[in-house]
């Protein structure tokens, strides 16, 4: 009897686990087919993007309010880009995309180099997206149309002038749609997304990619604060010209902390682990980033702010931290040090 | 022949062996005297450092760096070890033996930069490195620096690899170098961009240690085109044996990872195609033993170790250890020791076991050396 009961119970077990195994699988490709979707809001995105802006360079007179819709929706092509910038996995690493289209940091000025030397001649070349892959990828992507937008534009009085920003320009978009594209068609046709990823392999590629993009936000996206004068690095931000840098900080971390909650909390629940003390990190990070937010003229540079900001990258790398010793120990994830990049 | 064991030849047989056995007890003890030890660059919470162990695990001396290295060198008549940094940076510790400490920080010339690997030459008794001038975009790149550690390492020359991209070097019986060209043009100035990533030329060249001049190349298949050729190790026939990284990650006709040369032309290794699929064509590390007659290669991307036999070419050893990459030969033991990045040293046994020495919190970097003092 006492046997019978046992395995009765263990079938049980069994049953309860491989319902649970399925359950997790069926998540995993949900939150698949959810940044397929981003994907494809950062094509839309661009798309509307580039309407607007070939409306302005149509436009013969310089209508500030047509210039500022293009603005707009650039910042709003920047939201969804952010939105999936901590993916670092699949087609994305194809014909080197993600550089091209955003080149960035760029601890050499490179972009800056470059861009000067190319206003300077003005290139026809530029003006052809398909010639424009083959260029530099300094200016490729998203850091060259910043500055096209936020400073070329600004001082368009002879006409040559705007010719050439708006075809250089209307270049980028293109290349960035056929990428934009490209990545898209990658995440959505599996019969392509699994040539780069093996089924039982996807979590922990969106694990490996949330702890690289965590480090790349430690080390890239927030200057140094210790400095007497911090304004001088102001340049040294992600999008400092659009003032979108705190955003595209909020925007990696809402996509970090969905991840968190959609994929790895109940996971975390079922070890019986404190989840709590994660789920006070990121209360943490949306206080202190609400309280920049609230702030928007000058928000780093006065001393209530920069204690804040300090605090803001604190309580990224103790998450961080948890992700990389913890977690993986309680969810049974490997995270890699060779396997990332052996050399 | 047939011996007679007289009185005589008793004697003399068991006086030969009675001095046989005084000069292996005091060999044994002038080893045991040499104290065993591996180095390795390695990761703690995000902090690079350089640090020597015994083998229980115990860190005798560790150096904090301000990059990430990859390779290091031992430069015996010194006693000191050249930690070289990884590709974009551009610069070498000397860490000193006896004071262990960092004694010199060599930096490469404007428009230079390290590729992590490097070599002694007893015979010239110089230093090369494996090095990247970025002023050209062709095979024209990949040069090999000189170093003389006797001249407090002046920079005494330098001279092509011809071929892009350089990155393991080693010696043959000859004393050539043989340079594992890996082909991906890289700039600094575009720090995670490989610049020619649809056209990868890569390929193994021995040059002349006192000329530079190019006594042979090997190149792979043009089906292998997408193949950057890595790491190398060569046999006592100055056979070459090389491991690769593939850069078409997109397409599913996995080939074969690892190669060896025989008479001018490459051959590759056989890997069962489930296998090969897992391997994710990735290969870390290549190490012979040639005591053993074995060629161990490690594949990190899929936790693996192969080992083949020399002669039949054939896998005899397969080894699961999370995030291996490092193979060092231990000449104390004769066999293979095998690092981690989760701070465990392994080694292969002669059962085909395998050891675990130790395990530290630490990650260990890719190469790691192992030498008596």
């Amino acid at each position: 009897m006492i046997i019978k009961i046992k395995k009765i119970y263990f079938l049980i077990l069994v049953l309860f686990s491989s319902l649970s195994l399925a359950d997790d699988n069926k998540n995993i490709l949900l939150y698949k087919e959810k940044v397929a979707f981003d994907y494809n809001k950062l094509v839309l995105s661009n798309k509307t993007l580039a309407k607007s802006f070939l409306d302005y360079c149509n436009n013969k007179n310089q209508e500030e309010e047509e210039l500022n819709l293009v603005k707009v929706n650039f910042t709003n092509m920047l939201y969804h880009w952010t939105n999936v910038q901590y993916i670092r996995f699949g087609p994305i690493n194809d014909f080197n995309h993600y550089e091209r289209i955003q080149f960035w940091p760029d601890k050499r000025g490179v972009t800056n180099k470059q861009y000067l030397k190319l206003i300077k001649k003005k290139p026809e070349s530029f003006k052809n997206f398909i010639l424009l892959a083959d260029k530099s990828v300094a200016l490729q992507g998203i850091p060259a149309l910043e500055r096209i937008l936020y400073e070329g534009f600004k001082s368009i009085s002879i006409k040559e002038e705007k010719i050439f920003y708006c075809g250089y320009g209307s270049a980028i978009l293109k290349n960035l749609e056929t990428i934009f594209n490209y990545v898209y068609e990658g995440w959505v046709n599996d019969s392509y997304f699994y040539e780069y990823v093996d089924k039982q392999d996807i979590l922990s590629e969106f694990f490996n990619s949330v702890i690289t993009h965590m480090e790349f936000m430690i080390n890239s996206k927030f200057i140094k604060m210790d400095n007497e004068n911090p304004r001088k690095n102001k340049n040294k931000l992600e999008f400092w010209r659009s003032n979108f840098s705190l955003a595209s900080i909020e925007n990696n971390i809402n996509s970090i902390n969905l991840f968190y909650i959609e994929l790895i909390k109940n996971k975390l629940i079922s070890k019986k682990y404190k989840v709590e003390i994660i789920d006070d990190l990121f209360s943490n990070i949306y206080f202190i980033l609400q309280n920049l937010k609230a702030d928007k003229a000058d928000y780093l540079f006065s001393d209530t702010h920069r204690e804040q900001f300090i605090a803001l990258k604190k309580n990224i790398k103790k998450i961080h931290f948890l992700f990389s010793k913890e977690i993986t120990l309680q969810i049974g994830i490997k995270v890699g040090f060779n396997k990332m990049d052996g050399d | 022949m047939e011996i007679k064991i007289n009185r005589r030849n008793f004697l003399k047989i068991s006086g030969m062996n009675l001095l046989g056995l005084f000069f292996s007890n005091s060999l044994l003890a002038c080893i045991e005297n040499k104290k065993f030890r591996l180095a390795a660059a390695y990761n703690y919470l995000q902090k690079n450092y350089y640090g020597i162990f015994n083998i229980n695990g115990d860190l005798i001396n560790k150096v904090d760096l301000p990059f990430r290295a990859h390779d290091s060198v031992i430069i015996p008549f010194l006693k000191q070890i050249v930690i070289i940094s990884r590709r974009p940076k551009n610069k070498l510790y000397i860490l000193d033996l006896n004071n262990k400490q960092i004694v010199k920080e060599i930096t490469s010339p404007t428009n230079r930069h390290f590729y992590g690997h490097a070599l002694y030459s007893k015979k010239t008794n110089l230093l090369y490195v494996a090095e990247n001038l970025f002023t050209f975009d062709d095979e024209r790149s990949g040069s090999l620096a000189i170093y003389d550690p006797s001249q407090n390492y002046k920079r005494v020359g330098e001279y092509g690899t011809q071929g892009i991209g350089p990155h393991e070097i080693k010696l043959d019986n000859n004393n050539n170098i043989v340079v594992a060209n890996g082909g991906i043009l890289t700039n600094p100035n575009f720090p995670r961009v490989k610049l020619n990533i649809n056209d990868i030329m890569s390929n193994i060249t021995k040059v002349n240690i006192y000329s530079g001049k190019k006594i042979r190349t090997f190149n792979l298949k043009k089906k292998f085109k997408d193949y950057s050729i890595r790491h190398l190790d060569i046999d006592n026939n100055n056979e070459v044996h090389a491991g690769c990284q593939v850069y078409n990650r997109r397409k599913k006709n996995y080939g074969p990872l690892a190669f060896y040369s025989k008479e001018n032309i490459l051959y590759s290794y056989k890997i069962p195609k489930p296998l090969l699929i897992n391997l994710k064509q990735y290969t870390g590390s290549i190490k012979l033993n040639l005591y053993t007659r074995e060629i161990y290669c490690s594949f990190p991307k899929d936790n693996r170790v192969l080992v083949w036999n020399m002669y039949g070419k054939k896998i005899i050893k397969n080894y699961l250890i999370n995030d291996v990459c490092g193979l060092a030969y231990d000449i104390n033991n004769k066999n293979i020791l095998i690092s981690d990045g989760e701070g465990c040293i392994h080694s292969s046994e002669p059962d085909n076991s395998l050891k675990k020495h130790f395990k530290k919190e630490i990650k260990f970097d890719n190469h790691f050396i192992t030498f008596n003092i």
